[in-house]
């Protein structure tokens, strides 16, 4: 029996993008991450080229989430308030390939940190870890574009990704990166023409596009993973049909959704039909991940260091550049 | 009141809706008003600093705390703001948002020209009078006086099954004697009998006329009309009353779902109906109880509230109303001041959401007898409705677009009436160049203004296609208001009630769902229908806009697809014109009724990627800018 | 090529005599462009109609049942991408059950597994089926767990037997119970008589696609054709590859021999990793796995990802109606209301959660509208709203008696204090990022 395998060709390609900068780049990076560049559907290495493999970030805070779970203190507890230390812990013990920094306890509600303190807290973080590193803020427009700004300034020419922009809130922190030539995270609610509408906005300020990446804006698994599931694909559809408003690489943050929800935080003994709480929790995040990866995320900032090393693990497995099998 | 009653009441009285409410001495005219239920907006929450809640003071005595926000002139013609002002004595005032409405600028009559008409313009209508010469009875011929008439008339035009209204037959014996047998009857031909309907003196000399009237959510005109010509002898329009019972549909559906509102809510229209039918009369010289026939179109709740029908299951899922098509009712059972035996009809309606405004609309346009060609009729209303086909089939939705395109919802907002800026132009130099209706100071901006002035802050780049205003632009023309940033479209002291004019982000972003709720529907029609634009041969635009809609500017935010421009028409209130077609021939009564029949309603609510196409169209112009490259082009030779 | 409803109203009667039970014939068009109707519900539709619309309407991919009573449904599926359409039939999980175990190891387990369910969003989420695997030396252990389960358990059997004898005497056991059975080597005549006489589907094995048609040939042209396709992988990588081509084969190219359910049996001894491989699978076409071992906690990840997966994308994603916590509130924290789209809900949760204020959000049944749009149809209104706080007891749980209601629903706050006595309605914001701002100004409680 002839089978011929039935292969589609695509117009479009994924935006490259660059992480971090090396000393010659103008940083003080040792490697730079690059993402994106794909020209076929997520692994379809039988129908297009894939130049680069997704990668897992970890995350530390500036101000630990209150919701941070037990277990998950577990595995940093000696540095846990120390940013610095716990992203040399994530890289060298648990394989995080970037860091994210959070800074959310500079959001006047949520501790009202101090500007100078949020840059301080990159800085020590650029200096203990020589990976590309993202710093994630928060939706209090007036004081995020504050912190963002300073912490483009005192990172100029890492090449950090600064996370996050969106529709009504973009210009400020646009004007920021660009100054100091950082990648930018243009996050919109679960929506493809709003995610289409923020790109435009940013390119036509005369963002480069090759420092944009998309944010969808994704929750953890049973939180509106049936629309952000699909609104991926049809992004990433879009955008390898020849869509460049759409064509950006996406991220995902499965463990800060997934480590705040009832499924991951309630004892086993109140709900004995859902197991085992940690096990549990890792294969929420593991789960939330794998699927939002075959929908075309290419940069997940995970917690759980097992569901780290299973996912990292299950990336190579699929990392598979040849035809067919 | 009761005379043992201390404290003293005072009644307010609002004008034009002759409002009234009792109320204690001392107490703020705002909160007066907010007792009523007027619409009468504040910014500033009463604290007298938007100049909102400004009102005329008619007569009565008043204390006034502060008027600041208002420019002498203003005071001085008693202008007072609603918040500052105590009542002390009975007051009667004048809510100057809703003073009369100029028909001018309400009805185009361009469109109401013959030659524009052909197809549909007949003037054949149910309603004749006819003068009969009875014979003398005798002893040898005793036949009866309705007999005689019977005979005469038989003469004159071949009868069918033939009726006499009981009235009639009251007053015939006198009516023909007192005559000397030289009468005139009034005969209302339908399709199975012919009735009389009334009888009178020919020394009376009395005429036979006939009112067609929109009955619109906020706004009702209304034209006389000689039945025998045709011809339009005068027109009014007037808010509708029903407007302080809510300013939507929905809420009026709403206020009616308690004991005696739904009443209250049909004597209310036919209140502004009778007030209009008395102008026009007046105007004319001709006497209400001439108007044999009423032609009525409105959307779907209005007739209900007008027939006295409960309203409650339009609004409701499935959307089932008490009727679409409306059997001929009579003038007694609607409370009109006609003749009490006047046949009223109204329009068809498809469904709940789809009236007879728009049936009515569609008279107006050559699509119902064009087999092969394609068009699209657009009304943008408060609820947009579309209508997409030809001659074999029709395919129909409404989306809520709200009240942005007719002025409301947006701070210097205001229907098509004087002192509205109907079209905007800024010069490449950025001075800005505006006309006003009826070249007065400029109160506000009209649907047409509104359409100009967001194509140009667009265009020129003063907004991004997310309707934000850019930071770098000069803080003179974009200022920071108590709603968010603005831009000013002209300064306090050259404007009508002395304060800025200024459309904020907000009224923007408002105008932007407007039209992105129109443009999607129209998607979302087409994809159903399997067409393109380019098979669409004519797009004809009905609405509130006023009447210099920019066509090219519609096109450049969005709101209109960018086809050839030659392809657009715009019929300004094609309800009311269709109202006035129905009135004139039954034809185009029995036509409408079937074409209604067979129009095939698509929900938008069940349409799956409605929703998608919707957040589309929410850009300037919209989404994918390659659906509109006249726009693109001069996008990107500004940018 | 779809017709458009336009091109399927040529050739209908255009008489729009109402009788396939809508108005017009263009609306009976539409849905039949759409596929939410028959053509047969036409009584006047004409011989061409029927032959232009006839066609093609053979589902690409076969469905298949495995189970007596509560069988499971697999296979005739439509689309690559959920957002196409919908995906239809979920994908089935199954637990391994070996025969060398025991059946005193067996039956507690087998007792368990029926039991367990857990539910999520007012649906009741539970594994499907069982696979029991012939691994001892005596067939009587084989025999044995498969009657163990048919006693203790409602679910669908697959069985792996590599005795062909023996297989038949355990088909002999599963009468009127349209079982499954799993081929791992190549297909013989044999097989296909043994599970056409027992109603069985056959699970086929191969490691190339060309060996794979060739095998469903053979079996569809001996008039099998309840099959599932196992195509053997090195790897989730391969997998994923497999499924999309298999897929992609039937539906765009209608390549007969791929048009039929897929199936993958997972061996991994690694939790975390097992837990990705499934993941994978559900999402790209698997319509039957089975898991290794019996595992709660992973159930109810596996659960709710494919009740995420196989939802209706066109419908609006609702969430329970009730009410919901924001951070940590006491019984004196401010309490709001919404509607139950899952969009709103999500964003007005957000936003409350960004103003640092713990708090009640009550979420009423609106069917999945948005405030404006729940509030025209009457979904959102005063007399509702009070019924739902009361229904819910929720004025036994709270002290506060303010709520504060979406501002673009402003009309209703009358009615709903009249309705809800005792309680003070707030007006709140129309756009929810306001919500902070707004907050701070206005006392809540």
């Amino acid at each position: 029996m002839t089978f011929e395998i039935p292969e589609e060709t695509h117009a479009g390609k994924v935006m490259e993008v660059t992480l971090g900068a090396t000393p010659d780049q103008g940083g003080t990076r040792s490697h730079t991450v690059k993402i994106g560049g794909s020209t076929s559907s997520p692994f379809h290495f039988f129908e297009g080229e894939h130049p680069h493999s997704p990668v897992v970030a970890m995350e530390v805070f500036d101000q630990v989430p209150a919701k941070y779970p037990d277990f998950l203190r577990n595995y940093c507890r000696d540095v846990i308030d120390q940013p610095a230390a716990m992203a040399k812990k994530c890289v060298a013990e648990y394989g995080a390939e970037l860091i994210s920094v959070r800074l959310e306890g500079t959001h006047p509600e949520k501790g009202n940190r101090s500007v100078e303190e949020a840059a301080e807290i990159v800085k020590h973080v650029l200096e203990s870890v020589s990976v590309p590193i993202i710093v994630t803020g928060h939706s209090h427009f007036e004081k995020n574009n504050e912190v963002m700004k300073k912490v483009c300034e005192v990172s100029a020419g890492e090449n950090c990704l600064i996370n996050y922009v969106e529709t009504d809130n973009y210009k400020t922190i646009a004007a920021a990166c660009l100054a100091y030539k950082h990648t930018l995270v243009a996050q919109s609610p679960i929506d493809v023409n709003l995610a289409k509408q923020l790109n435009i906005l940013l390119t036509e300020m005369n963002f480069p596009a090759e420092k944009i990446v998309m944010d969808p804006l994704t929750g953890t698994l049973g939180y509106g993973l049936e629309y952000t599931y699909s609104i991926m694909e049809r992004i990433r559809n879009d955008g390898l049909a020849g869509d460049k408003m759409l064509a950006f690489p996406m991220l995902i943050n499965p463990g800060y959704e997934t480590f705040r929800v009832k499924e991951t935080r309630a004892a086993e003994k109140d709900y004995p039909e859902w197991g085992d709480l940690e096990a549990r929790g890792i294969y929420w995040e593991i789960s939330t991940s794998m699927s939002l990866l075959v929908a075309g995320a290419e940069l997940l900032i995970m917690y759980h260091p097992q569901a780290v090393d299973a996912v990292k693990k299950k990336i190579k497995e699929m990392f598979v550049p040849k035809k067919g099998n | 009141m009761k005379a043992d009653r201390v404290k003293k009441t005072i009644k307010v009285t609002f004008l034009p809706f002759e409002t009234c409410v009792e109320v204690a001495s001392g107490i703020s005219i705002l909160e007066a008003v907010q007792k009523t239920g007027l619409p009468l907006r504040t910014s500033c929450g009463g604290k007298g600093t938007c100049g909102d809640c400004v009102v005329r003071i008619l007569s009565g005595t008043y204390r006034k705390k502060s008027s600041a926000a208002l420019s002498d002139r203003l005071v001085s013609q008693g202008y007072a703001l609603a918040c500052q002002t105590a009542v002390k004595s009975d007051l009667i005032l004048q809510l100057p948002q809703f003073q009369e409405l100029s028909i001018k600028s309400v009805v185009d009559t361009r469109f109401f020209q013959k030659d524009r008409l052909s197809g549909y313009y007949e003037v054949e209508p149910p309603l004749r009078k006819i003068d009969l010469e009875l014979s003398a009875p005798s002893l040898e011929d005793n036949t009866s006086d309705l007999k005689r008439l019977e005979r005469e008339l038989g003469k004159k035009i071949s009868v069918g099954h033939l009726h006499c209204e009981h009235s009639v037959l009251k007053k015939l014996a006198y009516t023909v004697r007192q005559s000397q047998r030289e009468i005139s009857v009034v005969i209302f031909d339908s399709k199975e009998h012919t009735t009389i309907i009334d009888v009178f003196s020919q020394a009376e000399e009395k005429e036979i006329y006939g009112i067609a009237c929109d009955l619109g959510t906020s706004t009702v005109v209304l034209h006389l009309v000689d039945l025998q010509s045709g011809e339009i002898l005068s027109s009014a329009s007037s808010f509708n009353q029903q407007i302080k019972c809510g300013e939507d549909i929905i809420s009026r559906i709403n206020y009616s779902q308690k004991p005696g509102r739904l009443q209250e809510l049909h004597d209310l229209i036919s209140g502004t109906i009778n007030h209009l039918v008395e102008k026009t009369t007046a105007t004319a010289g001709v006497s209400s109880s001439e108007i044999y026939y009423a032609s009525f179109s409105g959307n779907t709740t209005m007739i209900h509230l007008f027939l006295n029908l409960e309203p409650r299951f339009i609004r409701e899922e499935p959307y089932v109303p008490t009727l679409n098509q409306v059997p001929l009712v009579l003038t007694r059972d609607v409370g009109l001041n006609i003749n009490p035996e006047a046949r009223i009809t109204c329009a068809p309606a498809v469904g709940s959401y789809v009236g007879g405004d728009i049936t009515a609309g569609l008279l107006c346009t050559p699509i119902l007898r064009d087999p092969d060609r394609n068009s699209l009729f657009i009304d943008v209303g408060t609820n947009g409705e579309l209508v997409l086909g030809n001659k074999d089939w029709l395919l129909t939705c409404a989306c809520s677009a709200g009240p942005a395109f007719e002025g409301g919802g947006i701070k210097c907002g205001m229907p098509a009436s004087p002192g509205a800026i109907e079209g905007i132009k800024i010069h490449d130099s950025g001075q800005l160049e505006y006309k006003v209706i009826d070249d007065a100071k400029p109160k506000g901006i009209c649907g047409s203004g509104l359409v100009d002035l967001l194509a140009e802050l667009f265009i020129h780049g003063y907004i991004d296609r997310n309707g934000k205003f850019d930071e770098t632009v000069t803080k003179e023309i974009v200022l920071d208001t108590e709603e968010g940033k603005g831009f000013l479209v002209e300064k306090a002291q050259k404007s009508f009630w002395g304060k800025d004019l200024v459309i904020t982000e907000k009224d923007i972003a408002h105008l932007i769902r407007s039209k992105g709720a129109v443009y999607s529907a129209c998607a979302i029609l087409l994809k159903n229908s399997g067409l393109d634009y380019d098979k669409i041969d004519s797009f004809y635009i009905a609405g509130g806009f006023g009447q210099r809609l920019s066509i090219e500017n519609a096109v450049r935010i969005g709101l209109l697809p960018d086809v050839d421009r030659q392809k657009f028409h715009y019929l300004g209130n094609s309800s009311l014109l269709g109202a006035y077609l129905i009135l004139l021939t039954e034809k185009n009564r029995d036509f409408i009724n079937q074409v209604a029949d067979k129009m095939t309603y698509l929900e938008l609510n069940a349409e799956p990627s409605y929703m998608n196409e919707y957040t589309g169209a929410l850009f300037l112009p919209h989404t994918e800018m390659d659906f509109f490259p006249s726009v693109k082009k001069l996008f990107n030779a500004n940018t | 090529m779809a017709l458009s409803g336009l091109d399927i109203f040529k050739l209908l009667p255009k008489t729009n005599c109402g009788d396939c039970g809508v108005p017009t014939c263009m609306a009976f068009a539409m849905k039949l462009a759409q596929k939410k109707a028959e053509l047969s519900e036409c009584p006047h539709a004409s011989e061409e109609a029927k032959a232009t619309l006839g066609a093609a309407s053979e589902p690409p991919i076969r469905l298949v049942k495995i189970g007596g009573q509560s069988s499971l449904e697999v296979g005739n599926e439509t689309v690559m991408f959920r957002h196409e359409k919908t995906f239809y039939h979920p994908t089935g999980i199954a637990i391994e059950l070996r025969a060398s175990e025991g059946q005193e190891k067996l039956l507690p387990k087998i007792k368990e597994i029926e039991k367990h369910k857990v539910e999520r969003v007012g649906e009741e989420l539970k594994t499907d089926l069982f696979f029991v695997t012939q691994d001892s030396q005596d067939k009587k252990d084989f025999l044995g767990a498969i009657n163990l389960v048919k006693q203790n358990s409602a679910k669908g059997i697959i069985l792996y037997c590599q005795d062909r004898a023996t297989l038949k005497e355990a088909l002999g056991l599963l009468k009127d119970d349209r079982p499954a059975i799993f081929l791992q080597k190549e297909l013989e005549d044999a097989d296909i008589e043994l599970a056409k006489t027992n109603q069985a589907s056959l699970i086929l094995t191969a490691e190339s696609f060309e060996e794979l048609a060739a095998q469903t040939e053979k079996a569809r042209s001996a008039g099998l054709n309840d099959l599932l396709l196992n195509l053997e992988s090195k790897g989730v990588g391969h997998h994923l590859l497999h499924n999309t081509i298999l897929r992609r084969s039937a539906l765009k190219k209608n390549f007969k021999p791929f048009g039929y359910p897929l199936f993958s049996r997972i061996q991994i001894k690694d939790d975390f990793e097992l837990a990705a491989n499934a993941s994978i699978f559900l999402c790209k076409y698997d319509s039957v796995i089975v898991l290794p071992r019996y595992d709660k906690a992973l159930l109810y990840a596996l659960f709710t990802l494919r009740q995420n997966i196989y939802t209706d994308p066109q419908k609006p994603i609702q969430v329970d109606p009730k009410v919901y916590p924001i951070g940590d509130p006491t019984p004196e924290s401010p309490v709001f209301v919404t509607t139950n789209f899952s969009l709103t809900y999500f964003i007005v949760s957000g936003e409350i959660e960004n103003s640092g204020l713990s708090a009640h959000l009550v979420v009423t049944d609106t069917e999945g509208q948005s405030v404006l749009t729940a509030w025209a149809a009457g979904k959102f209104v005063g007399e509702k709203v009070a019924k739902f706080i009361k229904d819910i007891k929720f004025e036994q749980q709270v002290k506060t008696r303010k709520i504060v209601i979406p501002g673009f629903a402003s009309q209703i706050s009358g009615d709903l204090e009249e309705h809800l006595p005792g309680w003070e309605v707030i007006v709140g914001c129309q756009e929810a990022s306001d919500i902070p701002s707004f907050v701070k100004k206005v006392k809540l409680t």
